[in-house]
């Protein structure tokens, strides 16, 4: 008996949970974000190249780069290298097409994982050492409840050059 | 004795999913309650203000006084896709011929807002036909009553919640629309009929 009555409010407590993340969340999403350096020790004058891993919380989106509304503001990130060094064409991921209720437009957008890839190329002329690169990614996110003001999240990564 | 159980456990699961279905309603309307201290209401006399437009003049409320009924829209800023919307919307309220004033206010600065006067006017359905005056310390925010303090502290300090106020010739509140679901905008047919009521 008190094993299927414990089943019961389990089983009820999950629903309360999904009904309350369905129903949308109020407060700005907590993003984690992480830069790989491709190749660690970068040879000189080599292409280096990079992701900006974006883990967004279950419940949120991020406007895609291209977010199809002109309304919606764009995620884009800066990438602040070392003097000298070259920054290459940067991939923003595919956008998910959604249609929320809050609009009757279609709006791209990055769920769950969102990974932004770039290249950067180093002098030719650059000694051996140790330096940081820093992105910052500028976005907007979004509940189906409402969306939030801009924010920026800053991202390094150790960046080793030579041997 | 089974019956009891499943009585019980249907209570806690009724409990729980309504709990689970009010949890966004409750959290929005308690925050309204603490947010919107004293919004000004219908009846009330609309508080004067006097602040910039785009270009720099200065626009007062009071203005209006005895002359024509003034619409006063405060929207939460060029990031807000559902404010963007409604201010898109807008530029439909009013026709040439009508004694209307429609003003929409923020806390953006005057660059940042024509950035969105040209966004919303890039759909080629027109300009936007309406001052948009900027609050930077959102004092006008703050005496109507609608500051959300939110994202006090941040660079997004004294947003307003969103709101409609349709004042008289007199200066006074005919009737507004203050809102705690951020998506809902009251439509112009609901703006118009409101102003109809004027006459």
């Amino acid at each position: 008996m008190k094993y299927v009555v414990s089943v019961i409010v389990a089983l009820g407590a999950f629903l309360a949970a999904n009904l309350s993340l369905a129903h949308g969340q109020t407060t700005p999403p907590k993003l984690n974000t992480r830069l790989v350096v491709a190749k660690n020790k970068a040879e000189k004058s080599r292409l280096i190249s990079a992701s900006l891993i974006v883990d967004i919380p279950s419940g949120y989106h991020l406007n895609a780069h291209e977010p199809l509304s002109r309304f919606a503001l764009p995620s884009k990130i800066e990438v602040q290298a070392p003097e000298g060094y070259k920054i290459g064409p940067i991939i923003y991921p595919r956008a998910v097409v959604r249609k929320f209720s809050f609009t009757n437009e279609r709006l791209g957008v990055y769920e769950k994982q969102a990974v932004i890839r770039f290249s950067l190329r180093a002098p030719v002329n650059e000694d051996s050492r140790t330096t940081t690169l820093k992105v910052t990614l500028n976005y907007q996110s979004c509940s189906n409840q409402v969306c939030f003001p801009p924010k920026k999240e800053e991202a390094t990564a150790p960046l080793r050059i030579g041997r | 004795m089974w019956l009891k159980t499943f009585l019980g456990a249907s209570l806690v699961l009724v409990t729980l999913g309504h709990t689970a279905l009010s949890h966004g309603n409750t959290w929005a309307l308690s925050a309204a309650a603490v947010d919107r201290t004293q919004p000004v209401r219908n009846g009330d006399e609309a508080p004067d203000f006097t602040l910039e437009d785009i270009q720099g003049n200065p626009v007062t409320l009071s203005a209006a006084r005895g002359k024509s009924a003034t619409v006063v829209v405060f929207y939460r800023g060029y990031w807000c896709p559902f404010c963007a919307r409604q201010l898109a919307e807008l530029r439909s309220l009013t026709k040439n011929n009508d004694q209307i004033r429609l003003l929409a206010i923020s806390v953006d600065d005057h660059a940042t807002t024509k950035k969105l006067i040209e966004k919303i006017s890039s759909d080629g359905n027109g300009a936007v036909n309406f001052s948009m005056l900027s609050d930077p310390d959102h004092k006008v925010i703050d005496i109507y009553g609608l500051h959300d303090p939110t994202y006090d502290g941040s660079k997004f300090d004294g947003i307003p919640h969103p709101a409609v106020y349709v004042i008289d010739k007199g200066g006074r509140v005919a009737w507004s629309k203050v809102e705690s679901d951020y998506k809902v905008r009251p439509s112009n047919a609901d703006i118009r009929e409101a102003l109809a009521s004027l006459n």
